[in-house]
């Protein structure tokens, strides 16, 4: 019978064992009869259900998964904007290396949330909202502090440097050379094959950066000066006992988090050209 | 004409001690030639073919090609290498054009120029390909033809068919002494395999080392095509291997 269907099959599979964990979870919170500890599933689904209504004092759900993705992909972006280029030069010219890996090698164990006391102390609460006074008003202008977006610099900037790095010195030599004997120099060479040849391990580097960047985040809104985000969304929550947000903002945060990597799975997939059709 | 003049390389071995890859070469190409490079590993002939294709600066000596210096890379001096010899990413079509996109060439016209050559080594339908779709020779014609759509003066072959089956590569080299007689490119061809020397080459270099340098360099002035198993190629093979064997000195 199963034979048939083996889609459904497969569904039913993946599907059994989070169902069980679930059904456990619902029968042992209204067991324990302790939302404080353990919430039920509907109080949960029904924080979820409802994401642009306010919580507590904070925004609403919406609202603050807005903030932390805006600041993550701020983070991000700057961090891919440097660590691709320093990559890029740090994996072809030998110099370049010797010059900057001592220093990366010693700075990148640092935890980036090691960093969050010196940040808050060169750049406090600082906003985006204090260089553009428009944004003032707005709950998700004023809560981009710049603290938290260089955390997740931080977080994301190593995974992107080491891929690239990696990325240009695992190009075979033939790909370069072929290049320099059909006239290719300068930056040609950098953009039709230097690039190119190195952007699937990129790719990855972005991946797992945007990751890092993403548990870095929630972690840093938790800490003092934050005042809004999914980080702070439970934090709050904790303090004011109320466990059906807290489980929300981490069900938010996980499915955030699961998309974001799936995204960039599938653009990792197209890059492997040898399946490209 | 390309000439070798009393042509050096060192390099900086793993252990800090300068290793003399070639030492004291001196060579002649004619305009048209197809010289082979023969010898074991490590008798200098693809660093030789380096050399020429301006991917390795000598030590001492110079290289000229039409009494001009070799000064680096150029696509005058195009190279197909043994292994990884395309872009994986880009079409074949993309692949032949690229000497061509980096020259300036107007899509359209470099296009019509890629598929002229990879029509010549029987590839036409296979435009829109990627390397991966392809077989090794496939792959390696493709590279042929990439290295032809520059024009260049000089096509440098560096164990071009080593990593192919016997079959394919028996093939291949008809292939190329077709396109040859009908381009007339000078070609510099490495090998260690001593028949496919005899079968392709004007002259056979044979090299021994290290540190490299040339021991005899053979006439070959059979008429192509040239049959396996006459007794004028055989004769041809034994005089190449006659030179390899007084080099490794087993006689």
């Amino acid at each position: 019978m199963s034979r048939g269907f083996p889609i459904l099959k497969g569904w039913l599979d993946r599907l059994t064992l989070p169902l069980l964990l679930l059904a456990g979870w619902q029968a042992t919170a209204l067991w324990l009869d302790k939302p404080t500890i353990l919430p039920r599933l509907d109080a949960v689904a029904s924080v979820l259900m409802q994401p642009t209504a306010k919580i507590l004092i904070t925004g609403s759900l919406i609202e603050n998964m807005a903030v932390s993705l805006i600041r993550v992909v701020l983070g991000f972006l700057l961090a891919a904007g440097t660590a691709i280029p320093l990559g890029l030069a740090m994996g072809y010219f030998q110099r370049v290396e010797r010059w900057v890996d001592s220093s990366v090698e010693i700075l990148r164990p640092i935890p980036p949330l090691a960093w969050v006391p010196l940040i808050l102390a060169w750049l406090g609460i600082r906003s985006l909202a204090d260089w553009f006074p428009f944004l003032q008003t707005s709950l998700i202008g004023a809560s981009i502090q710049f603290t938290t977006v260089v955390i997740i610099f931080i977080g994301a900037f190593f995974p992107v440097l080491l891929n690239t790095i990696q990325g240009v010195r695992r190009i075979p030599r033939e790909y370069i050379e072929s290049a320099r004997t059909l006239g290719a120099r300068g930056w040609a060479l950098l953009h039709k094959v230097l690039i190119p040849a190195s952007l699937p391990m990129v790719v990855t580097g972005l991946r797992i950066g945007l990751g890092i960047g993403w548990m870095c985040l929630v972690a840093a809104e938790m800490m003092p000066g934050s005042t809004a985000g999914l980080g702070y969304l439970i934090w709050y929550a904790y303090e004011l006992l109320r466990a059906d947000i807290i489980v929300a903002g981490m069900i938010a945060i996980g499915l955030i988090g699961f998309g974001m990597d799936k995204g960039f799975r599938r653009l990792e997939a197209r890059l492997v050209w040898e399946s490209s059709g | 004409m390309l000439e070798l003049d009393r042509v050096t390389k060192r390099f900086n071995g793993a252990d800090g001690r300068a290793v003399t890859a070639l030492s004291d070469v001196s060579l002649t190409i004619a305009r048209h030639e197809m010289v082979c490079l023969v010898g074991r590993s490590g008798c200098g002939k693809t660093t030789t073919l380096r050399l020429i294709a301006g991917l390795e600066r000598a030590t001492h000596g110079r290289i000229l090609l039409n009494g001009v210096p070799v000064e680096g890379p150029s696509a005058q001096r195009c190279v197909v290498f043994q292994r990884y010899t395309l872009f994986p990413w880009r079409s074949v079509l993309r692949n032949v054009a690229f000497g061509l996109e980096i020259q300036g060439v107007p899509k359209s016209k470099r296009h019509a120029i890629a598929r002229h050559y990879l029509a010549l080594v029987g590839l036409a339908e296979q435009v829109h390909a990627f390397p991966a779709q392809l077989s090794g020779g496939m792959q390696q014609r493709v590279a042929v033809a990439r290295a032809l759509a520059t024009d260049p003066q000089v096509l440098l072959m560096d164990e071009p068919f080593g990593a192919l089956d016997a079959q394919t590569r028996t093939v291949l080299q008809q292939e190329l002494i077709r396109i040859w007689q009908e381009d007339r490119k000078t070609i510099v061809f490495v090998t260690h395999d001593i028949q496919e020397a005899a079968l392709l080459a004007d002259r056979v270099v044979v090299m021994q080392g290290p540190p490299g340098r040339i021991q005899a360099i053979l006439n070959c002035d059979l008429p192509r095509p040239r049959d396996k198993g006459a007794p004028a190629f055989l004769a041809l093979c034994d005089r190449i291997h006659t030179m390899l064997e007084v080099v490794n000195g087993w006689n």
